[in-house]
């Protein structure tokens, strides 16, 4: 199809051709015929030859007028005039090689000037900047409070399982590790929309959490809140939620009578390294009933001494060139016998059986030196005795039992005894004790015996070997012993006990100090005897440990560094919840 | 310079706004909240209101810049404000953040408000470079002189090719009829130019013009006398045309860019007014 293309102005006519299958007609640039009106659409209809005829086709929402009838599409005759909104396009024959002349008259009544025929600033464009800040509006509502607050109460479980925001968008920070199984639900905590969480809401899983102080006496008020949150606060950091502060202490600790309390066995503490008193030690002896008692004592109070009533140098045992034992020379290191506990807060507890009988040996008989006698019990230790040397009479005169432990020495020929002898002692000669016994027996052996003569052998032997064990060679090396006067147990060991926790009121753990040497700390080598308290004072943690301000390059160290708040010895705080057990109180 | 509201009344709201921060800077340095620094801090719901009323402060400048012949103040000491305390809103926000983000709806409303600032960063970077370098561009003109050149320009080459031949006026009424410049927000932006020819009975483009200059020019080689001569005046005219849409194009686009952050900053302000709604409302929700 060619086309000849006439504009007829008012001034001048122009005229372009046009070879193609499609002349579209429309007020873009693009378009083959154009009419730049701006009441048109880009593109309007279009011309083309269908079936040898030239037809004409608007696009979709347009018409246009033929011989005064409008119309969508059309087969145009020679002749005819196609009205677009005023416009008029008349169909011509073409000559030659044009097919067709289209004779154009614009209305120039409605033809733009160049210049505003495009869009030049972008608030001509028709952008939809409202549309899509309102829009943005909405979907920021929705996401952040609408859909989860719709969630709370249409049932947030299926929300949070849908891909749809839940209340996780409202999450602030993670919990902390040892909430993790908490999880996203929050309604464990936050029980109540638009309150704060509650005392309860905690306690209903720490329900073994303990007060400070008896309440029942002091009331609730910690002065620096009474509420956990006050000093746990979640969603910040996933190591800790614990306020580590000194305030929390000092409140009422730098001076607990201007706070209210008349506690006058707890010292002023306002900063470990400024203000701190000097370390107390529990010290455990035994009071006038013969019960054990703990008095809290000074480590710089001169008449402070150990009470254990046990007979122990530390020197000794720690002597760098080793100590005699059964086995020959050893060199002790604090670890043989001092070992934390797991978890590393606490030692182990020293036990003669685990951690002195390899050396400190309970035997009595030199003819049976796999015998003991047992520990901790002067009336059980005797009865061992006595029974051991009955047997030993009602066995006598049989033969010899097969050779059990040390073949060489286990024989009840009493001349080829060989001496007890004490761990690096040399051998001693028998007592007179010894002979004496040895006589009796031998007479009793000779006039034919009887329960008289085996009471004077048994108990002979018993006396014998129980003077030995408790005030010669065994029992005196390391406990005071008194007589009693009792035929049958006739001495006493003073009881002993060794201090399981030196500083009750700290949390000090030996793992966390492991780096350390123990004689940084204790110095065990120089003590002399067993009253000798070897813990240290403030000054030995001060040389590491600062306080709050850590002005002079110590470790920060704060109260709950070495204290704890909630104390075992407190009742539940679960418990004073119900605040009509307090009333009347505060 | 168009950017006078920099310097609006001696830099009297850069000192305020800096005196603000400085300020806030060096309690967020001294306070001791006794837990992270965060939102929920003494100093945190401080900072967090202190800027959740600045926030709606300056979006109230949007309403404020469309009726800005009432109240008190010039509208140009309102935009210098809000320059300056918009800034310090970035400092004020991050600080009641205690710098903890997640991906939750507190953290989007920072990232928002980010957005808009930096946005607002970009509109201020624009309004001091672009009118400078568009009135250079324009050789102090406005852009509808140019269009009046551009006018008289387009007659006067109607005129002179009329004189020459029906083809070459052919060519030229149409390149003139279809040139193109501006259109949708990114053609502007990329200064597009969908001019078109119809030549030889085709729609050709003719992006700059190029087409119908080489044409005429390809023509001028062959045409001899008279015709020569007028060819010689047309090509000498229609490159002068050429140069005017050059410049019509580029301060187009200028101006686009110089105003296209409006396009990312009032809807980011709309999305922050809401998540700041959203962040308020849910933190009391689970308080």
């Amino acid at each position: 199809m060619r086309l000849q293309i006439r504009y007829i102005g008012s001034r001048e006519t122009t005229q372009q051709e046009f070879d193609g299958s499609v002349a579209t007609i429309g007020r873009g640039g693009a378009q083959v015929i154009q009419v730049t009106d701006q009441r048109l659409p880009p593109v309007h209809s279009s011309l083309s030859v269908i079936a040898g005829k030239l037809t004409i086709a608007a696009t979709a929402g347009q018409n246009f007028v033929v011989g005064g009838i409008s119309a969508k599409k059309r087969v145009l005759e020679i002749g005819e005039i196609v009205d677009i909104s005023g416009h008029a396009i008349e169909i011509k024959l073409g000559e030659g090689e044009v097919d067709y002349i289209l004779e154009v008259t614009l209305d120039e009544a409605h033809i733009q000037p160049l210049k505003e025929r495009h869009q030049i600033r972008l608030r001509q464009t028709n952008s939809p900047l409202r549309q899509i800040s309102w829009l943005l509006f909405v979907v920021c509502l929705m996401i952040g409070l609408l859909i989860p607050v719709a969630g709370l109460y249409f049932g947030i479980e299926g929300l949070r399982e849908s891909p749809l925001p839940d209340d996780s968008m409202w999450l602030t920070g993670k919990l902390h590790q040892s909430h993790v199984s908490i999880g996203d639900d929050c309604s464990q905590c936050h029980t109540e929309v638009f309150t704060q969480v509650k005392d309860e809401d905690c306690l209903s899983c720490h329900q073994s959490i303990n007060h400070h102080f008896d309440t029942q006496e002091m009331g609730q008020d910690y002065k620096v809140g009474d509420g956990c949150g006050d000093c746990h606060k979640e969603h910040s950091t996933t190591d800790s939620i614990t306020r580590t502060d000194q305030e929390v202490c000092t409140t009422c600790h730098a001076d607990m009578e201007k706070a209210g309390f008349s506690v006058d066995r707890l010292r002023p503490v306002a900063d470990f390294l400024d203000d701190h008193p000097t370390f107390k030690v529990a010290i455990e002896h035994l009071n006038d009933q013969g019960v054990w008692q703990t008095t809290r004592m000074e480590l710089a109070d001169d008449s402070l001494k150990e009470q254990s009533n046990l007979i122990f140098p530390h020197d000794k045992h720690l002597d760098e060139n080793g100590i005699n034992s059964a086995d020959g020379s050893v060199v002790m290191v604090c670890k043989d016998c001092h070992e934390p506990e797991k978890g590393g807060l606490r030692m182990k507890p020293v036990t003669m059986e685990q951690h002195c009988a390899d050396c400190h040996e309970l035997t009595f008989d030199p003819d049976t030196p796999d015998r003991v006698v047992p520990h901790g019990s002067p009336p059980d230790l005797m009865r061992t005795l006595r029974e051991y040397y009955a047997y030993q009479y009602l066995t006598k005169d049989k033969p010899k039992p097969e050779k059990s432990v040390r073949p060489a020495e286990a024989t009840l020929d009493l001349d080829s005894t060989r001496p007890i002898r004490r761990p690096g002692r040399k051998s001693r000669p028998t007592s007179i004790v010894d002979l004496i016994v040895e006589q009796n027996n031998s007479n009793n052996t000779e006039s034919g015996g009887g329960s008289s003569n085996a009471n004077a052998y048994i108990e002979a032997r018993v006396a014998n070997a129980a003077a030995n064990l408790f005030e010669k060679q065994t029992c005196t090396v390391c406990h005071e012993i008194t007589p009693t006067g009792d035929r049958l147990v006739p001495w006493e060991v003073k009881p002993v006990r060794l201090n399981a926790h030196w500083m009750p009121l700290t949390v000090f753990s030996h793992s966390r100090h492991k780096n350390m040497q123990c004689a940084d700390c204790h110095e065990a080598t120089l003590s002399k005897s067993a009253t000798d308290v070897i813990m240290p004072d403030i000054d030995g943690c001060r040389t590491c440990h600062g306080g709050e301000a850590n002005k002079v390059n110590l470790l920060n160290s704060t109260c709950i560094t070495c204290h704890d708040f909630h104390l075992e010895s407190q009742k539940p705080m679960g418990e004073l919840i119900d605040t009509e057990l307090i009333e009347g109180i505060r | 310079m168009s950017n006078s509201f920099v310097s609006h009344a001696k830099g009297r709201y850069f000192w305020a706004a800096l005196a603000f921060v400085v300020v806030a800077v060096i309690i967020y340095g001294w306070h001791d909240p006794k837990q992270p620094p965060n939102g929920g801090t003494w100093y945190g719901y401080t900072l967090g209101t202190i800027g959740a009323l600045m926030i709606l402060w300056l979006l109230y400048l949007g309403k404020r810049k469309r009726n800005f012949a009432n109240g008190w103040g010039t509208t140009k000491g309102w935009v210098s404000a809000h320059i300056y305390f918009g800034t310090a809103l970035l400092i004020i926000g991050t600080l009641h953040t205690g710098f903890q983000f997640g991906w939750n709806i507190h953290t989007l409303a920072y990232v928002l408000m980010c957005l808009v600032i930096f946005s607002g960063f970009f509109g201020l970077y624009a309004y001091i470079v672009y009118p400078g370098s568009r009135n250079r561009l324009k050789s102090s003109q406005t852009l509808d002189d140019i269009f009046a050149q551009l006018e008289e320009l387009d007659l006067l080459v109607k005129k002179i090719v009329g004189k020459i031949s029906a083809d070459n006026q052919s060519l030229v009424t149409s390149a003139i009829n279809r040139t193109e410049f501006g259109g949708n927000v990114l053609d502007q932006l990329v200064a597009r130019d969908r001019s078109k020819v119809m030549l030889n009975g085709t729609l050709v483009d003719n992006r700059d013009q190029a087409v119908v200059v080489s044409q005429l020019v390809e023509r001028l080689t062959l045409a001899t006398g008279d015709e020569a001569q007028q060819l010689t005046t047309l090509v000498k005219e229609y490159s002068g045309r050429q140069r005017l849409l050059r410049i019509i194009r580029r301060d187009i686009r200028l101006n686009a860019i110089q105003e296209i952050w409006l396009m990312f900053h009032i809807p980011m302000s709309f999305g922050l007014l809401a998540a700041l709604a959203a962040h308020i409302v849910s933190v009391f929700i689970y308080w």
